[in-house]
């Protein structure tokens, strides 16, 4: 099921009402509905990889257990392996088995010897990548004694397939997320109210901001070739605002429906585009994923001890992986490269740590250094986003040169200026505009319009509330529909 | 919770109220209004109707066929045509209908045009011919586009109450005989691709379209019950065309035919030149409809 759907629509309200109005006082019941709701959800797409979340869950939660009470280091890291294997291989095979088998042929063709395989027609799973990492690191913190084990099946279940964050997203780990299903919940006015305004912000971003950006990105990628210099520039940054407002949207709904059922998600999103520098970028894109790979994979390689060899091998290891983790392609692997050249220097500097907190705290605009440190970073974030959008790498380069070689040529001018005036609604400019000085001025909040009119009168907060509804119903209607581009990983 | 629930209806209640407004304002305009519109009226002593989609709307020049009438619409599958003929014989007597008849009709792509990819193609054009109780299912076919298919409904309404001819085709019921072909020429590469796209899913030979074969028998029931004879045409097809269409489909006309021991005017092989059709093989020129019109008429009279 998809939050921007008539079914999402009528399916919300109903569990809404039946958890809090006739379940509200059993804990087991408000996890069952849970339960089944999620998989409802999830069984929308196709119920019969319903049976792969339930095989998850059902090895992790008694590995898990198994973990806890062996004694035995040998036997515990067995286990673990056991899990590894069952939830990697899962994903192996649904995800990269294909990517895996035509490189093997292609590799084999190369050195003289031609093979014929014929790959399988794999569907890939909706999600498979998200719920896979969240058990994952489950059985890890137990391995590593962080956490206990759930005793509780109904719970551990409810928390692998928790339908907000289900299919994309944020990747939560056990030691947070779990326990709040052990926990009794209240129903939190406040709390819901500020879900619904979070709900409302990633509907906009999604429908209003990336889906019609998408259609000018499409457009441009679509028929690079015809395209020169600023123009293809340009829709790489079309391109850049599409994956943000796409998955940025899609967290904030799962954040804005969880808090509607009494759950604290963590924030995925922190206003990346107005990073100073690479480094902060990682810190504030998809934090629950590089948080991931930092826990559970950069600092079991050694991190950032050692020397300068293992410094470098164990930042491209982690580059390389995430972008692995976005899809069997090079061109992500190629994107995960690419950031990590960008990062190196910094870290090799040790200058990675120097913006922690937001840009222009307590202030209203950046100075002029922090101005040109955002514009740079979102410059070298947009080069790399073309390789992720590219069909191939090949795409990718020729986009890259025809955009560096006629980046001055006055027909590209000339182009941006057709594409403004023929392509470009200048109401969607002007919306456009009015979504980023929203996000820089709630930089510092959880969501762009958090605290917008907070101690305004509420009928301006209302009437804000509306307009924000009509724009996006005005672009549902007249734009193209586009799924979640997170839903492939 | 109670407060939360009531702050949630005190802000909904205002869009709710305006979508309240919408809907009775598309019923009432369905209703009464736009079925009282000038398209919808038919002259009595209509006794030949064209019925069917692209090819019957670009072969058959119904003004030079005395007492007819071409109500066929470019894309239409046959539950359209179905509650299309059901509305029409609840207002009009009509003696014969002529239906547009072919092997794409059969493929599982004609099928999208109902319930799936392409739904949202026909819906607002015929909105107005259907039972409420129709009404509300392809708006649920189509409930993922349903706000596009609910804004196209409304300037239907509009564009019928008006009886604006500029968009016809986009929003009307009928196109009529319609064709805009001067200078056309049959192109084999466009041939190829149109049976692709008509017969092949996937690099495979698609399945039959079950639906639209549902609604086929339907409409031969719904002839048989109201006494309406029934003939169906098959419109020329260019050689070539007919020469690359998977056999099951060739199969599957034939047999449908003998099953139902159906009249058949067929004009496959009416050896038109090939400036007689259009690119794609298989509809006609406005010189081919002339040529396929003057042969339909020598057949009916």
């Amino acid at each position: 099921m998809l939050f921007n759907s008539i079914d999402f629509l009528v399916f919300l309200p109903i569990v809404f009402l039946l958890y809090w109005k006739v379940f509200q006082k059993n804990l087991r019941l408000q996890n069952a509905l849970i339960l089944v709701s999620s998989y409802i959800f999830y069984g929308w797409w196709d119920w019969r990889f319903l049976s792969l979340i339930l095989f998850s869950t059902i090895v992790d939660f008694f590995i898990g257990q198994f973990i806890f009470i062996s004694e035995s280091n040998k036997k515990r890291k067995m286990l673990l392996i056991t899990s590894l294997l069952v939830n990697l291989g899962l994903l192996g095979v649904f995800k990269y088995y294909n990517f895996f088998l035509e490189n093997f042929v292609q590799a084999f063709s190369f050195f003289g010897r031609s093979i014929s395989f014929s790959s399988l027609k794999i569907i890939l799973p909706v999600g498979i990548s998200f719920y896979t990492f969240q058990t994952l690191s489950f059985t890890i913190d137990i391995y590593k004694k962080k956490i206990k084990p759930s005793y509780n099946f109904l719970s551990f279940a409810a928390f692998v397939s928790f339908f907000p964050q289900l299919v994309a997203g944020p990747i939560e780990r056990a030691s947070q997320l779990l326990p709040q299903f052990s926990k009794s919940r209240n129903f939190d006015y406040f709390k819901s109210v500020d879900g619904l305004r979070q709900i409302l912000w990633g509907f906009f971003k999604k429908i209003v901001i990336a889906d019609t950006c998408a259609t000018y990105a499409n457009l441009i990628f679509n028929n690079y070739q015809e395209y020169t210099g600023l123009s293809l520039f340009l829709g790489a940054i079309f391109f850049a605002f599409q994956i943000y407002g796409d998955f940025s949207g899609y967290s904030d709904i799962a954040i804005g429906t969880s808090r509607l059922f009494g759950f604290n998600l963590m924030q995925n999103f922190n206003f990346p585009y107005f990073s100073r520098d690479i480094a902060e970028f990682w810190r504030r894109w998809h934090i629950s994923l590089s948080t991931w790979f930092r826990d559970y994979v950069y600092i079991p390689l050694g991190g950032s001890k050692g020397g300068n060899f293992n410094k470098i091998r164990n930042v491209f290891i982690i580059f390389l992986v995430s972008g692995f983790w976005h899809g069997a392609n090079w061109t992500f692997i190629a994107w995960g490269a690419l950031n990590a050249l960008y990062f190196l220097p910094i870290f090799l500097l040790k200058r990675n740590r120097l913006n922690i907190d937001s840009v222009a705290l307590n202030r209203k605009i950046p100075s002029f250094k922090e101005f040109f440190q955002i514009m740079f970073t979102f410059l070298i974030v947009v080069i790399a986003w073309i390789f992720f959008r590219s069909v191939d790498i090949k795409a990718a380069l020729n986009f890259i040169y025809l955009m560096f070689s006629h980046l001055f040529d006055k027909s590209s001018y000339v182009q941006v200026l057709d594409l403004f005036y023929f392509k470009v609604e200048p109401l969607f400019l002007i919306i456009f505009s009015v979504f980023i000085l929203l996000e820089w001025n709630g930089r510092q909040f959880n969501y762009g319009i958090e605290k917008f009119l907070y101690n305004k009168k509420r009928i301006l907060r209302l009437s804000s509330y509306y307009i924000f509804l009509t724009i996006i119903f005005y672009f549902l209607i007249n734009g193209e529909e586009q799924e979640f581009i997170y839903f492939q990983f | 919770m109670n407060k939360f629930i009531k702050s949630i209806i005190s802000f909904l209640t205002p869009i709710l109220s305006c979508l309240f407004i919408f809907f009775i304002i598309i019923t009432v305009i369905s209703q009464v209004l736009v079925r009282e519109s000038k398209q919808y009226q038919f002259d009595k002593n209509i006794e030949f109707l064209f019925l069917g989609d692209s090819h019957i709307a670009h072969a058959v020049i119904d003004s030079l066929i005395p007492n007819s009438l071409n109500l066929s619409k470019i894309s239409e599958p046959y539950y359209y045509t179905y509650h299309k003929l059901k509305f029409i014989t609840r207002k009009s007597r009509i003696k014969k209908i002529l239906l547009g008849y072919s092997y794409h009709n059969f493929s599982s792509y004609y099928d999208e045009f109902i319930n799936g990819n392409l739904s949202t193609v026909m819906p607002h054009k015929l909105f107005f011919c259907l039972d409420f109780s129709e009404q509300l299912r392809i708006l649920n076919w189509n409930r993922k586009k349903l706000l596009l298919v609910l804004k196209n409904i409304f300037l239907s309404s509009y564009h019928q109450f008006f009886n604006l001819e500029k968009e016809k085709n986009d929003y009307w019921f009928y196109d009529g005989y319609y064709n805009t072909f001067v200078d056309a020429k049959v192109d084999s590469i466009n041939i190829q691709d149109r049976i692709i796209f008509q017969f092949y899913k996937e690099e495979k030979v698609g399945s039959f379209a079950n639906l639209n074969i549902v609604y086929l028998n339907k409409i031969i029931d719904l002839c048989q019950e109201k006494n309406i004879e029934i003939d169906f045409i098959i419109t020329p097809l260019h050689p070539l065309y007919v020469k690359i269409i998977p056999n099951i489909f060739k199969s599957k006309l034939n047999e449908f035919i003998v099953k139902k021991n159906m009249n058949l005017i067929d004009l496959e092989d009416l050896n038109l030149s090939d400036s007689c059709y259009v690119p794609d093989g298989d509809h006609v020129t406005i010189k081919g409809a002339e040529i396929t019109t003057r042969v339909l008429i020598r057949k009916l009279y």
